[in-house]
């Protein structure tokens, strides 16, 4: 458990989960965190600032349902989890209704929005662009792993699973991503392979 | 090196969160030095790791986006706790209006005040049948002529104060009089008035359910209207509601002017055909037996031909057809 969860712990501890200060605690600590996992599932800055703000009042509503002294972190990824899960059913609702109201080939044509070129455009690495090909289940999972350095047991708690379920999708990720990028990875010295080695 | 990839990988993963055991460690170790899969794997996840900061909307949200935010989650926080009080009165207020009405429908539908049978009736009752029973009323005549009541074979009244409905009031809850045939029966000149009573039984949800003529009654003609000399009704009954009725119900000629009401009473087929005259003052049968069908002929007198089907002992029912003949006061049979 990182220290800000201890802090939002010690304040529930203390507060009534109705606490203006406690919401101000809690963004203040995780805002860019969410900000930034809900971006990188959403890849739109629009919508992860909405699924931040919607991530936030779900958790303040239900702050009541946590259980002081667990792991507030993983419970917070959760619930942003879930919130962009929401948004991207939205989006593929739009999605499907756009291809049936515009034909195959104007879809083709059409430029993609400039705020995606732009984040597109972040995100240079040819290995990361082989990650968005992956499944939703397998990108969620490595980029919670990758990006926000979840541990598998946190990722399990966030994606309220197993953590074999967890073990399994990243080695499977992991395995497409090497069969799409099979001999363009330099690989590097093993040596230092484990991190506690560092 | 008895290790599968997909264990190596777990090991792998495991050596990152910090939980491999030395023994772990070492099983690890001795695996990816000689497997350049797993090795490949170790180097896709450095390269990950490495290119991760880069991955997603990275531009760091300013202080005052985070202001934003928090005065933004902390209104509609507010704004949803307001609405949660107030919701919690109203939906009280909703669900105590619901469980009302409830109520009310269940007490409508269980505890309906049940309509008696609109007859009460004076007079005195003779059974002629185990299963049914003559009534011969004699209600208060508003004339001054008294009506004295003369002896047949077949009826003899008892005074009797009052008679209770014969039907269960709570499973028939209307009765509907409907005026059958303004006949004169004994050539006095006078019109009687045949009057088929229906009974309805009520159902628990409000639906009708008709059950048939249960009651005949004649009216005769009185200084204003007509006022009732006689009634029969049936009276078996089955599960507590009427099972009998009247059915087919005829007027048959009788001499030059005179008329016999005939009709069947029972279930359907078949039942007890029942045959009356009324004299003018008394209503009495003059046929009661039990019939499927009927005929009647006048050759030599008056003959009611009365069908019965016979299903004993043989593959087909066979019609059964006895004659009997009116010898000026009832039908007797044939010899």
């Amino acid at each position: 458990m990182n220290h800000h969860s201890k802090d939002i712990n010690r304040l529930l501890r203390c507060h009534h989960t109705d606490d203006p200060a406690i919401i101000k605690e809690m963004i203040q600590q995780y805002y860019a965190a969410i900000y930034r996992l809900a971006g990188s599932i959403l890849y739109d800055s629009d919508e992860a600032k909405d699924a931040t703000q919607d991530t936030f009042i779900t958790a303040m509503t239900k702050l009541d349902q946590y259980q002081v002294g667990t792991n507030f972190k993983a419970w917070l990824y959760a619930i942003a989890v879930n919130t962009c899960r929401g948004y991207m059913r939205k989006r593929k609702r739009r999605e499907s209704l756009n291809k049936v109201l515009t034909t195959v080939q104007a879809l083709a044509a059409h430029p993609p929005s400039p705020e995606r070129s732009v984040l597109q455009g972040e995100m240079r690495s040819q290995l990361w662009d082989a990650v968005d090909q992956l499944s939703d289940k397998h990108r969620i999972t490595v980029v919670l792993r990758m990006v926000h350095g979840l541990t598998i047991q946190e990722i399990a708690q966030v994606l309220e699973t197993k953590e074999k379920t967890v073990y399994s999708r990243l080695y499977s990720a992991f395995h497409k991503l090497r069969q799409q990028l099979d001999g363009q990875i330099e690989l590097e010295s093993i040596s230092d392979w484990c991190p506690e080695s560092k | 090196m008895n290790l599968s990839h997909r264990k190596a990988f777990e090991l792998f993963q495991k050596s990152v969160d910090g939980q491999l055991s030395a023994h772990e460690r070492a099983k690890l170790d001795r695996h990816l030095a000689t497997c350049t899969e797993c090795q490949a794997f170790v180097a896709l996840y450095h390269q990950l790791k490495k290119q991760a900061p880069a991955y997603g909307p990275i531009a760091a949200p300013s202080r005052q986006d985070i202001q934003q935010t928090i005065q933004k989650t902390q209104a509609r926080f507010k704004r949803r706790q307001m609405f949660k009080r107030f919701l919690n009165p109203v939906q009280a207020a909703v669900g105590a209006t619901i469980a009302v009405a409830l109520t009310l429908a269940l007490v409508w539908i269980f505890d309906f005040p049940d309509h008696e049978p609109s007859q009460t009736q004076t007079g005195a009752f003779i059974p002629s049948t185990p299963t049914t029973t003559q009534v011969a009323t004699l209600a208060p005549s508003p004339t001054p002529t008294p009506i004295a009541p003369t002896a047949t074979p077949t009826l003899t009244p008892t005074p009797r104060p009052t008679l209770k409905p014969t039907l269960p009031a709570p499973m028939v809850g209307i009765t509907e009089e409907e005026v059958f045939a303004d006949v004169d029966l004994n050539c006095d000149g006078l019109e009687e008035r045949l009057v088929t009573v229906k009974a309805f039984t009520r159902s628990r949800y409000a639906d009708f359910v008709p059950r048939g003529i249960v009651s005949l009654v004649l009216q005769v003609p009185a200084q204003t209207g007509y006022r009732q000399a006689w009634e029969y009704k049936t009276e078996t009954t089955r599960y507590g509601y009427p099972a009998w009725e009247f059915y087919d119900i005829k007027l048959m000629p009788l001499g030059d002017c005179e008329q016999l009401l005939t009709t069947f009473v029972g279930g359907r087929p078949g039942g007890d055909l029942m045959i009356f005259h009324w004299d003018g003052r008394n209503m009495s049968i003059v046929l009661d037996v039990f019939a499927a069908e009927f005929t009647t002929s006048i050759q030599d007198g008056l003959v009611v031909t009365v069908g019965e089907h016979d299903c004993s002992g043989i593959a087909q029912c066979r019609l059964e057809k006895t004659d009997y003949v009116w010898n000026g006061t009832e039908f007797i049979l044939d010899e």
